[in-house]
């Protein structure tokens, strides 16, 4: 028989593979709606390919949900020995208290530094960052959602129990929306002007910029240097915070390595 | 018959909406996946099995959310649309 835990475990991860399993259903359906409105073939191809791998994907996580309902009798149980009876036994150290503590001293940074920059994976960094929001919880975030869609952001809070109305989003994917300060990625100025005047607003600004990463899509190293440093430059004098994201898979590294010197402090996630 | 092309930036509005979809709610439920199969404490085997899987989600899915960024890249040099 499983234990109680092993049972909440195996009913998580049920829950968590059947949104897996509608994941990517819901990926193939809309790319492969997309490709009906492109004529370029380069666009086409690459995006036929990746329907594809959608459908292996669909195929793959029916099997771990095969696996995993099959699992009680695979699960090798703890046997309570002679003298363990009343005793919790000790699991092992998990990788998420591994990263929460490392979350954790990014938290403890911004209590003596202004302008960090995290340097993350694609895999981990939006679990990194609802850690952060949870455990800053006290503090007003603006969060500047340089070129992903705000409503994915807001809804993946809200399922971790972050309220995302208690967050400014600066949308800056080039898909407006009536619930957020809208801009399109080129307009760099205008997105200082609206860090310095929220600042002015809000005591004890945080503000989240995800992602640096995706800045090279639109302007050039030099671009980017001034602006990171300018931004820096006033949230040390007007004494708010700046935590920049950048995912190492997609950053070139003579940008990163000209960055990297504009921060009080980088912290690796890895 | 001319075939009619897609402006670019309905285009990015496309790419952009899979970069999003690919990053946040995707990747994120795949980290949760594998904490969970860490905490589940399978036997050797079924956790090989489970793993080996996500392992090839994981890998792909970092895949697609860079193709869509690279072609987001495409078409804001494509002026004349896709």
């Amino acid at each position: 028989m499983l234990s109680k835990k092993k049972m909440d475990y195996k009913k998580e991860l049920l829950k968590k593979l059947k949104f897996q399993y509608d994941f990517e259903k819901l990926a193939r359906d809309v790319y492969s709606k997309d490709i009906k409105k492109l004529t370029d073939k380069k666009v086409i191809k690459t995006i036929q390919s990746i329907i594809e791998d959608e459908k292996r994907h669909m195929i793959a996580v029916e099997e771990m949900i095969d696996i995993v309902k099959k699992t009680d009798l695979k699960v090798k149980e703890v046997k309570a020995g002679k003298g363990t009876k009343g005793k919790k036994l000790k699991i092992k150290r998990e990788s998420t208290e591994h990263i929460k503590s490392k979350i954790f001293s990014v938290v403890k940074e911004l209590e003596k530094r202004d302008c960090i920059l995290i340097s993350d994976t694609v895999g981990n960094y939006f679990k990194d960052i609802i850690d952060l929001l949870t455990l800053e919880k006290s503090h007003r975030f603006l969060y500047v959602s340089y070129n992903k869609v705000p409503k994915y952001t807001k809804a993946t809070l809200k399922e971790h129990g972050v309220d995302p109305n208690k967050i400014i989003f600066v949308n800056c994917s080039g898909i407006p929306n009536n619930e957020d300060i809208n801009l399109k990625p080129e307009e760099l100025v205008k997105l200082s002007i609206v860090i310095t005047e929220t600042a002015k607003r809000i005591k004890n600004l945080f503000v989240l910029f995800d992602s640096l990463s995706s800045m090279p899509t639109y302007h050039t190293p030099q671009v980017i240097t001034r602006f990171v440093s300018s931004v820096n430059d006033h949230a040390r004098e007007k004494g708010y915070k700046i935590i920049w994201i950048v995912i190492n898979e997609s950053i070139p590294t003579t940008l990163y390595n000209q960055l990297c010197p504009l921060f009080d402090k980088v912290i690796s996630l890895k | 018959m001319t075939i009619k092309k897609l402006s670019s930036k309905k285009a990015i509005i496309l790419f952009e909406e899979a970069v999003s979809l690919e990053d946040i709610p995707n990747m994120t439920n795949i980290a949760e996946l594998e904490e969970l199969i860490d905490k589940a404490k399978f036997d050797k085997k079924t956790e090989t099995e489970l793993k080996n899987r996500l392992k090839l989600l994981r890998t792909e899915s970092v895949e697609h959310s860079k193709a869509f960024s690279g072609l987001v890249k495409y078409a804001l040099k494509k002026e004349d649309g896709l």
